[in-house]
C-alpha cells in the first residue's frame, strides 16, 4: 500500500539526504525507521506527508504517486495520514477536547459526527477524564496521547510517528507504546522513526536502517543493531 | 461550503479582531484618512468635470455689430446667423436692451449709469447658441467674416483652462489612487500579518490534519476585507455628510455654481469605496499569508 521506488532527496544546499531508498509497506505493517541523527529518517517521514518532493524516484500510497499531487490534491492526502511528532504540538489555548476535535472541525466534519468521535478517542486513549484539561496542565505521556488520538481523529490508514517517545522518559514512553501497538492491532499501519534502541528490540517489529542516506538493512522482527 | 463551516470562518475572524483590538483600530483609522483623501478627490475631480460640461452646455458667443449698421443689414445678418451651420438659435439683443440688462445687473448701484440712457455707448448684438460645444470656435470664425460684425466673443478660454485643470488633476488623481491604495494594502497586509503569526501553530496543525489551502485562507480573508469595508464606510460617511452641508450651503449661497447632485453620485461613491476595500483587503489577507501556508 505504500511504496518508496528508487528515492533520491538532493536539498537545495546539496545535501544529499536520501540515495536511492527503496522499500514497500504492507497494509497494518508496523515499521520502525532507525539510524542515527541526519541519517535521512525526517527526510522520508517529509517526503511521505509530501512537504518535500524527491530529486528522483516515485513514493507510491494507495496507488496515488505523492510526489505528483498537485497542491490541491496534498490536502486530501494528508487526510489519510495521521502525523505524531516528538514535540506533541498541541494548541495550548485549547483543552484536551478542543484540540482533538479541531482537528475534525478543519476538515469541515459536521457537529454531529465530532461529538460522537471525540469521546471515543479520549477513551481509547485513556483521557476521557482529562477532556477540561489544558496541554500545559498534563504530563508530557499524557499530551503525546492526546497528540496521537488528534492524529487518529479522521480515522487515517497510516500514522506517521516522528520520534514520538523522543521526549519521554521510559515508563512513559511504554505507555505510548502500548497505545500504537494496540492501534496497530486494530489494522493500522505504522511508520515510526526512532532512536530508542532498547523500545525496537524488546517491541519486535520490522525495521528499516537508513544510514547516510542509504537504506542499510531492512528486517522483519529485526533488532535495532543487528 | 457547509452553513456552519461560514459560521467558523465568522467566528474566528470576529475572535482575531478582538484579539488584536488595538491594531485593527489602528489599520481601519489609516485606511479611513486614506479613503477619506480618495474620495475627496474624486468628488473634486469629478464636479470639475460636471462644471466645465454645464459651461459648455451654456456656450453662448456674442457678436457685436458695427456702430454704423443699419436696420435692414440687422435684418439679414439675423437671417444668416441662423442658418450658419451648428447654431442653434439666434437672439438679437439692442443697445437699449443691453444697457437695460447692466443696470439689472448692477442692481443697487444703477445710478451709475445715469445720463447713458440718451448717449448709449454699448452696441447692438446677437447672441447665437451653439448646438454643441465643439462647434464654438467654429461659428465664431464665420460670424467673425460677416458684414456688419465688429467683434466676436465667447467663453473658450475659460473653458479651456477648466479643461486643463481637469485634466491635470485625473493624472494627480490616478497616481495619488495607485499610491495610497499600495500603502493601504500594505498597512492590512501587516495587521493580518499579526494575526496570522499569532495563529501559525494552528495553520500548521491545520495543514498535516489535511485542511485546504482556502479553509485556512478564509478567516483571515474575512478580516482583511471587513476591516477594507469599515474604513471604506466609515470614510464614505464623512464625505457623505461634508458634501451633503456643502452642496446645500452652495445652493443657498453660491446657486449658478453647478455640483454634482447628491443622488445618485454620491451613493455611487461610497459604493465604490466600498468595492475598493474589500479588494484591497482581499489582496492584503491573502499576502500576508504568503509563506505559512507553504507546509
Amino acid at each position: 500500500m505504500l511504496t518508496f521506488d528508487s528515492v533520491s532527496k538532493t536539498y537545495k544546499n546539496q545535501v544529499c539526504a536520501l540515495d536511492n531508498v527503496s522499500f514497500t509497506i504492507e497494509r497494518g505493517e508496523f515499521v520502525y525507521l532507525v539510524g542515527p541523527s541526519g541519517a535521512g529518517k525526517s527526510t522520508i517521514l517529509r517526503l511521505l506527508t509530501a512537504e518535500e518532493k524527491p530529486t528522483s524516484g516515485q513514493i507510491i500510497i494507495e496507488n496515488q504517486v505523492v510526489n505528483r499531487l498537485r497542491r490541491s490534491r496534498v490536502a486530501a492526502l494528508r487526510r489519510r495520514l495521521g502525523v505524531v511528532f516528538q514535540d506533541f504540538r498541541l494548541l495550548p489555548q485549547k483543552t484536551v477536547y478542543e484540540n482533538v476535535a479541531f482537528a475534525m472541525q478543519v476538515v469541515e466534519a459536521s457537529g454531529t459526527a465530532i461529538r460522537d468521535r471525540v469521546p471515543l478517542l479520549l477513551e481509547l486513549v485513556g483521557l476521557k477524564d482529562r477532556h477540561e484539561s489544558y496541554p500545559n496542565q498534563l504530563s508530557g505521556g499524557e499530551q503525546q496521547r492526546v497528540a496521537l488520538a488528534r492524529a487518529l481523529a479522521n480515522d487515517p490508514g497510516i500514522l506517521i510517528c516522528d520520534e514520538p517517545t523522543g521526549n519521554l522518559d521510559p515508563a512513559t514512553s511504554w505507555e505510548i507504546m502500548r497505545l500504537l501497538s494496540l492501534v496497530n492491532e486494530r489494522g493500522m499501519t505504522i511508520i515510526m522513526a526512532t532512536h530508542d534502541s532498547e523500545m525496537v528490540n524488546r517491541m519486535k517489529h520490522r525495521v528499516i536502517v537508513i544510514e547516510n542516506g542509504k537504506k542499510v538493512r531492512d528486517r522483519m522482527e529485526g533488532g535495532y543493531l543487528n | 461550503m457547509r452553513p456552519h463551516t461560514i459560521a467558523y470562518y465568522f467566528r474566528e475572524a470576529v475572535h482575531d479582531m478582538r484579539q488584536n483590538g488595538a491594531m485593527m483600530f489602528a489599520s481601519v483609522g489609516i485606511t479611513l484618512v486614506m479613503f477619506i483623501i480618495l474620495g475627496f478627490f474624486l468628488l473634486v475631480t469629478a464636479n470639475l468635470d460636471y462644471m466645465a460640461k454645464d459651461v459648455e452646455g451654456k456656450l453662448e458667443i456674442t457678436a457685436y455689430v458695427s456702430d454704423q449698421t443699419g436696420e435692414e443689414r440687422i435684418a439679414g445678418l439675423t437671417q444668416e446667423i441662423s442658418q450658419l451651420p451648428g447654431v442653434k438659435s439666434v437672439l438679437f439683443v439692442s443697445n437699449t436692451e443691453a444697457l437695460q440688462r447692466l443696470g439689472e445687473r448692477l442692481g443697487s448701484r444703477k445710478e451709475l449709469l445715469a445720463g447713458y440712457e440718451k448717449d448709449n455707448p454699448l452696441r447692438h448684438s446677437f447672441e447665437v447658441f451653439s448646438s454643441s460645444g465643439d462647434q464654438v470656435v467654429g461659428i465664431a470664425e464665420r460670424l467673425q467674416k460677416l458684414e456688419g460684425i465688429a467683434d466676436v466673443s465667447y467663453g473658450r478660454e475659460e473653458v479651456e483652462k477648466l479643461i486643463r485643470m481637469t485634466q491635470a488633476l485625473r493624472i494627480g488623481m490616478v497616481l495619488l489612487v495607485a499610491g495610497l491604495s499600495v500603502a493601504t494594502l500594505f498597512v492590512l497586509m501587516n495587521t493580518i500579518r499579526l494575526t496570522v503569526y499569532a495563529r501559525r501553530q494552528e495553520i500548521q496543525i491545520m495543514k498535516f490534519v489535511g485542511a485546504s489551502d482556502w479553509f485556512i485562507r478564509w478567516p483571515f480573508l474575512l478580516q482583511g476585507m471587513l476591516l477594507g469595508i469599515l474604513g471604506a464606510l466609515v470614510a464614505g460617511g464623512v464625505l457623505f455628510l461634508i458634501y451633503y452641508k456643502l452642496h446645500n450651503y452652495v445652493a443657498v449661497e453660491i446657486p449658478f455654481l453647478p455640483l454634482l447632485p447628491i443622488t445618485p453620485y454620491l451613493i455611487q461613491l461610497v459604493k465604490n469605496l466600498v468595492i475598493g476595500g474589500i479588494t484591497i483587503g482581499f489582496f492584503g489577507s491573502m499576502m500576508s499569508l504568503g509563506r505559512y501556508l507553504n507546509v
